[in-house]
């Protein structure tokens, strides 16, 4: 009794940490390991979920959408990365040359990453049909426009983002550094692949993961540009939606009227968890051998 | 000799102009790029002969038609909605983000690595995965559709703890010692947290608000599926995107442009203002850490 009140920290512990918690609970433990369970279940309502075990799995892997969404969506994943941190690093780069005005150039490049990714996804939407329109054709009617559309927005949305962190980096290159390669008599490129790439490999590393968990997660921008359009409709009445990514894709099998839908959708859920958090994974294994390194 | 050193750095001086000509020339191309969406969407908010899709920019006929509609629609709701989830996130999630990011990088006790990785790891999963879940929990609890205010709020709270990775980064940045010396001095640990390190990172501080209340502003999926078809409840992404449907596109798509433009005024304004930081909070954070 004396230690409590001599200690006013742990009678209030559950005031503090209370609502915290219950929110925690609520909000995420309890929906996250029955999403887990139910992945395992066939149910239209969660009340009377049946436990089937891994046949959502089996369905999740035989779905041909499903599998097609995955290589579209690595393939996106893929394009988007090599293009985004390219030239958000040459951005950067350009930026800490002396330039005059680059704050200004900074914000404007930052901007889109300040509005939410669907009403983006109609504005550029509105772009390319009002550029394809004149060429008698829209972003829906072919998958490889809908493919470069999304490209074209998503580094425009990112770049801002990822030039950001360039440039920090740039800007932690030793200056010593830079003038010895200068005085050794090095050119321009040979003193940027040598010396300050090597010393900006933190930034790249952050900013390819970024860039690759974004590409893999993406939902609004996708539902909004082309909402998976233009369809293949096979011989036996089933369609592909050439230009769905995975999150699209999942949600798609939720809002399906077929009654084991919903349990095929959780477990898509469950391998699309799974192949992000290995991703993460990978990640943090690679920023822990480099820490090492140094 | 002294002629050769000469021209050879006015040939020097000659070549950093160029490149530094073609630097700008590739920079403002760019930015001409990056802002015409920007200009696209102000312009079509602007047009009132037509309320539907043209294939034209500059308005034949300008007026304030789309934005008097605006004011007469839901989007009043809609707006004040995202507003009101907005401002209680970026409240309670800072408050819950610092908390953690400090315990995290201040105190060392068991678990603390594996509860690190765990919490890492649950931070990437997919909104969908829990979305069935949530909207019967919420249902329950009474919190979907017309009040789906609270219940949206409370969800994005919850998962808040997770993104503890880039301020423990940065507090990670401030030296011990400091904690030391005033803990030595007599301070608790909570003086510590806000007279010596929250003074310290704020620009961590002003990026976890800002992110916090820029996640709610546009997010859309989870909001639709708590919303569910009740204008009362829907934020602006959802709002608006129902405009676009099939049945009300001809109608209503001046007005979207009109709401977009609304929507980006206040996140833009609170960037500008405090870009400073936010750049700071983001590389000091993620770079460092």
């Amino acid at each position: 009794m004396k230690s409590i009140f001599k200690n006013p920290l742990r009678r209030w512990f559950w005031l503090f940490l209370g609502p915290v918690t219950a929110a925690f609970a609520i909000g995420f433990v309890w929906p996250f390991f029955q999403g887990i369970y139910l992945s395992f279940c066939k149910f239209k309502l969660i009340r009377n979920a049946k436990l089937i075990g891994f046949g959502n799995y089996l369905s999740a892997l035989k779905d041909p959408t499903f599998m097609h969404a995955f290589w579209y969506t690595a393939l996106f994943a893929i394009t988007s990365l090599l293009f985004i941190n390219i030239l958000g690093f040459a951005a950067a780069y350009a930026l800490t040359q002396g330039i005059r005005g680059s704050n200004l150039y900074r914000t404007v490049f930052f901007m889109p990453n300040l509005i939410g990714g669907i009403v983006l996804g109609y504005i550029w939407s509105m772009i390319f049909d009002g550029i394809l329109s004149r060429y008698g054709t829209s972003i829906l009617m072919e998958t490889k426009f809908g493919f470069w559309g999304l490209i074209i927005l998503m580094c425009w949305q990112q770049i801002g983002y990822m030039m950001i962190i360039y440039i920090a980096g740039l800007q932690s290159v030793p200056e010593d550094m830079l003038e010895a390669a200068r005085i050794d008599g090095a050119t321009k490129s040979q003193t940027l692949f040598r010396v300050t790439i090597p010393n900006v490999m933190p930034s790249i590393t952050i900013c390819t993961f970024l860039s690759l968990t974004n590409g893999f997660k993406l939902f609004d921008q996708n539902l909004a540009l082309t909402g998976g359009q233009p369809f293949i409709i096979n011989p036996d009445g089933s369609n592909i939606k050439t230009t769905e990514m995975l999150a699209l894709n999942i949600y798609n099998t939720f809002y399906n009227s077929n009654s084991a839908s919903k349990g095929v959708a959780q477990a898509k859920a469950v391998l699309f968890f799974i192949l992000v958090a290995g991703i993460g994974l990978a990640q943090l294994a690679y920023t822990r051998k480099r820490e090492v390194q140094q | 000799m002294n002629e050769t050193l000469e021209k050879r750095s006015m040939g020097l001086r000659a070549s950093r102009t160029i490149s530094n000509t073609i630097i700008y020339v590739i920079l403002i191309v760019m930015s001409v790029v990056w802002l015409i969406p920007f200009f696209c969407i102000v312009l079509q908010s602007f047009r009132i002969e037509s309320t539907w899709q043209v294939g034209y920019v500059i308005p034949r006929q300008w007026g304030w038609d789309n934005y008097r509609a605006l004011w007469n629609s839901d989007f009043k709701r809609w707006y004040l909605n995202t507003f009101i989830i907005a401002l209680a996130v970026a409240a309670l999630q800072t408050i819950i983000v610092l908390c953690m990011s400090y315990t995290l990088s201040r105190f060392r006790f068991k678990m603390r690595d594996g509860l690190m990785r765990f919490m890492l790891i649950l931070g990437m999963f997919p909104g969908m995965l829990t979305m069935i879940i949530l909207y019967r929990v919420l249902k329950d609890l009474g919190l979907t559709q017309a009040n789906a205010v609270p219940g949206l709020i409370l969800v994005y709270v919850a998962s808040s703890g997770m993104g503890y990775y880039v301020s423990k980064g940065f507090f990670d940045t401030i030296p011990k010692s400091l904690d030391e010396a005033a803990r030595v001095d007599g301070a608790t640990r909570a003086q510590v947290l806000y007279k010596i390190i929250l003074p310290l990172a704020k620009p961590i501080v002003i990026y976890t608000i800002l992110t916090a209340f820029m996640a709610p502003w546009g997010d859309f999926v989870f909001a639709k599926y708590v919303s569910f078809g009740t204008s009362a409840g829907m934020n602006v992404a959802v709002g608006m995107w129902s405009w676009l449907q099939q049945d009300m596109i001809g109608q209503k798509y001046t007005m979207f442009c009109a709401g977009g433009v609304i929507v980006a005024i206040p996140v833009t304004i609170l960037f500008m203002c405090l870009q400073k930081y936010y750049v700071e909070g983001v590389t000091g954070g993620a770079v460092k850490g």
